[in-house]
């Protein structure tokens, strides 16, 4: 089930009822009996998948916790992390590796004799792998005491606001809170309708609007000028960022709703005034995964020069190989730990420059390394959306060797488009800031928060795109 | 304890009066989008308005963008003199003129109908459903709109109690065609001015692939009630595939079309092969007839109807000329 259908429109609204209505014992088993549902919606049968990992991790946990010889420890450690990896690299990579020995052996005159996998990729598979292998992690590491209850462990797993797409959680974050009671707090509810409708705002009227426009001019780029290429990627940036952020705000809010406090995911990324910023603001359940669990055990910034600069390449191209089984993923992920490498080896000798003319601190300084880190970010995207390096590269051609003409495409649709942007670009401004004034959905006065509300939905209605279809981030 | 049951009774009145002004304003504004979307004097929506509330011709033409591009409804008159209008739209199917035809017949029956199909036209297609919103305006207008629009999802009916939702995505558009009249079409005919850029004219041949198509069931059912229709009320039914610059490839679809014409006797004629009309002159793009050819198809098309018309529209047709014969 995605969260832009109708169909979750009625689940939603019925589950939370229930929960509400059902004793606190028996909550756990409507939450794990209505996520599976919510994700047998995609491939039934592909909820055992899950289940085989549910039940390797739970196992795990408990010898874990059982278990005081580190030597036994660490194999139990790795037995789990090899099992969930291990569905990882049958399911996502196993068919981007073989086709790449494919390559490579007919580069030798040799047919590869391994064949390929006809199998379709689980939704939100590495989102609730990485979820499933820090709860090991923590629990070898002392953090996180084993879960006994194995319906709770299942609920940890698969709680289905972040089930496909996040929020990574971590253990001691949402375990403690399936076995405290949640009783019906209005602020709660509130804050977490405002959060979803706001999620849908970003998700149906911004990505989706959005998505058309970046939809059109990829498909067809040799026909389409410099402008309408670059105009495109900017596009896409604000579409990805809304497609992941409207979806981690429904799954935060849905959450709420039910008194359950999940992580932030999102912190407004395209104000960052660096690449290093911007990871702090970007997808930061799994950028501080990476950081707890693989950075930090490689030696964290208490290794050489060398050594750090290497170590961040290397989680940065792991982190884009954890995005998609394909180049572009892996080059987007080193274009990342390039920026942010050369932003260090840099930073001395540019702040040094800045100051010197003038450009060290205030507003425009802000601004200029705002736009650049928008600029970035955005070639990177160009990567993350082309279907291959060949495209990525002739996309980024497009752009830099000059071609005149520009396409808006239908002129309401490309209106929607630059309204969508201008009240996403307002709204977060408002939020960065800390902007009292014109709080519409926060106002004191509750008048002017219900218009809001009313006019929010309406702006949803009238202008959202509803067959938009799944969030990017499913896919991965 | 007694402060928190406070918050959340205060909550449950809000949510409920909210819930109220919700509808109330859905509707209001529903009733005065509806309004302005009636009285659109240009785009597509104009189009499709006259053929659900003001159709009188004697001649209709229904399908998609080729319908729209390549039947110029002048030369239709003038040749069969018979009243035409051109009700094509861009991107839609035969899902979409089947219920568009269904709306017109609930005031207006016309003589003869031409519907110009794609080869492809029964293939099953992703997005063909989702396209079929914009009949959303006109459900209350007809049963049938609404067993159409089922066939995008099984909820859409009960989205579309909510007024607002029945123009998404249309607002500025049909503000734009109130007040700004914009566009070139006549009768419903929206000719295409420009001609192929030959540098991008390439091989016929190689546009289209062909491909093991899947039939769509749900447009088999809507192409055998648009010729019931037509039996029922006794209107001539054309059924073209008009010219396109590239060679067409023969899909299951088009088997499947062919026969149900032959098994209820419609006309039917395929001008894709037709070598007159491989002119890149004629072409707007690969698919699309410009004006030129369009005039030069829809001339080819009244010599073809003239031989066909059955004896009570083809009476009119003769009378008609006989009379103007005698004025001369």
């Amino acid at each position: 089930m995605i969260f832009n259908s109708f169909t979750f429109l009625l689940f939603f609204p019925i589950v939370t009822v229930l929960y509400f209505l059902l004793p606190h014992k028996l909550r756990w088993l409507l939450l794990l009996g209505a996520s599976c549902y919510f994700y047998m919606f995609f491939k039934a049968i592909y909820i055992l998948i899950l289940f085989f990992t549910i039940i390797i991790d739970y196992t795990a946990g408990i010898y874990l916790e059982k278990v005081k010889e580190p030597k036994k420890k660490k194999l139990l450690l790795i037995l789990s992390l090899t099992a969930n990896i291990g569905v990882l690299a049958v399911f996502k990579y196993f068919n981007f590796f073989n086709n790449n020995l494919s390559g490579l052996l007919e580069w030798w005159g040799y047919t590869n004799p391994i064949p390929f996998l006809q199998i379709l990729l689980p939704i939100g598979l590495s989102f609730h792998t990485f979820q499933a292998m820090s709860y090991t992690i923590e629990v070898y590491r002392g953090n996180q005491k084993a879960e006994h209850h194995f319906g709770i462990y299942a609920l940890y797993v698969m709680f289905y606001p972040q089930l496909v797409a996040g929020p990574i959680e971590r253990p001691q974050n949402l375990l403690p809170q399936f076995k405290s009671e949640h009783r019906f707090n209005a602020l709660d509810v509130s804050e977490g309708l405002k959060r979803m409708l706001i999620g849908f705002f970003k998700k149906v009227v911004v990505a989706d609007r959005l998505s058309i426009y970046v939809k059109t001019v990829f498909n067809n780029y040799p026909e389409h000028g410099s402008v309408t290429i670059m105009l495109a990627f900017l596009f896409f940036a604000v579409q990805i960022y809304c497609d992941f952020s409207g979806y981690s705000d429904i799954a935060i809010g849905s959450a709420r709703v039910m008194g359950f406090k999940l992580m932030e995911n999102f912190r407004r990324p395209y104000f960052a005034k660096s690449i290093n910023e911007f990871w702090s603001r970007w997808h930061i359940s799994l950028s501080t995964w990476f950081k707890d669990y693989v950075y930090i055990p490689l030696g964290g910034s208490r290794v050489s020069k060398g050594r750090l600069y290497l170590n961040l390449f290397a989680v940065f191209m792991i982190s884009g190989l954890w995005h998609g089984a394909n180049w572009t993923f892996i080059v987007w992920g080193a274009l990342h730990g390039f920026y942010l490498i050369c932003g260090m080896v840099t930073q001395k000798w540019r702040a040094a420059i800045a100051n010197k003319i003038g450009l060290g601190a205030g507003i425009f300084a802000n601004f200029l390394n705002i736009s650049f880190t928008i600029f970035l970010v955005t070639i990177s995207w160009v990567f993350f959306r082309a279907v291959s390096l060949g495209q990525a590269w002739d996309l980024l051609k497009g752009v830099f060797i000059y071609k005149p003409g520009f396409f808006i495409g239908e002129p309401s649709y490309f209106l929607y488009d630059l309204m969508a942007i201008a009240a996403l670009f307002f709204y977060e401004l408002k939020q960065e800031y800390n902007i009292h004034s014109l709080r519409f959905l926060h106002s004191e006065r509750l008048v002017v928060r219900m218009a809001s509300y009313m006019a929010l939905v309406f702006l949803i209605l009238l202008f959202g795109v509803f067959d938009g279809g799944q969030f990017i981030y499913f896919q991965f | 304890m007694q402060f928190v049951r406070k918050i959340n009774t205060q909550f449950f009145i809000r949510l409920l009066l909210m819930i109220l002004a919700f509808i109330a304003v859905d509707q209001a504004a529903g009733a005065f989008i509806y309004y302005f979307f009636t009285r659109q004097v240009s785009g597509e929506f104009a189009v499709a308005n006259h053929v659900v509330y003001n159709l009188n011709e004697d001649v209709l033409i229904l399908g998609s963008s080729r319908a729209s591009h390549h039947y110029n409804s002048s030369h239709i008159k003038d040749g069969l003199k018979l009243s035409c209008f051109n009700g094509g739209r861009d991107g839609e199917g035969i899902l979409y003129s089947t219920g568009i035809f269904e709306l017109a017949l609930q005031r207006h029956i016309p003589k003869v109908v031409i519907l110009d199909v794609n080869s492809d036209v029964l293939t099953e297609k992703e997005d063909e459903k989702n396209k079929l919103s914009i009949l959303l305006p006109y459900l209350k207008q007809s049963d049938v709109v609404a067993n159409m629009i089922v066939k995008k999802g099984k909820l859409e009916l009960l989205k579309s109690n909510l007024q607002t939702y029945r123009y998404n995505g249309q607002l500025f558009s049909i503000f734009q065609h109130h007040f700004l009249s914009s566009g070139n079409t006549v009768m419903g005919f929206n000719p295409l001015d420009n001609k192929m850029d030959a540098g991008r004219s390439f091989s016929r041949s190689s546009s289209l692939k062909p491909y093991a198509d899947n039939i769509s069931a749900d447009n088999v059912d809507a192409l055998n009630l648009f010729i019931t229709e037509c039996k029922r009320q006794k209107i001539q039914l054309f059924v073209f595939v008009s010219p396109r610059y590239n060679d067409d490839t023969k899909l299951n679809s088009y088997l499947k079309l062919k026969s149900i014409c032959n098994s209820n006797e419609v006309v039917f004629h395929d001008f894709t092969n037709d070598v007159f009309f491989k002119n890149a002159a004629y072409y707007s793009d690969r698919a699309h007839l410009n004006s030129r050819g369009a005039d030069l198809y829809t001339d080819t098309i009244v010599a073809f109807m003239k031989k066909r018309l059955t004896p009570a529209v083809n009476g009119q047709y003769l009378s008609e000329n006989e009379t103007q014969a005698d004025e001369n």
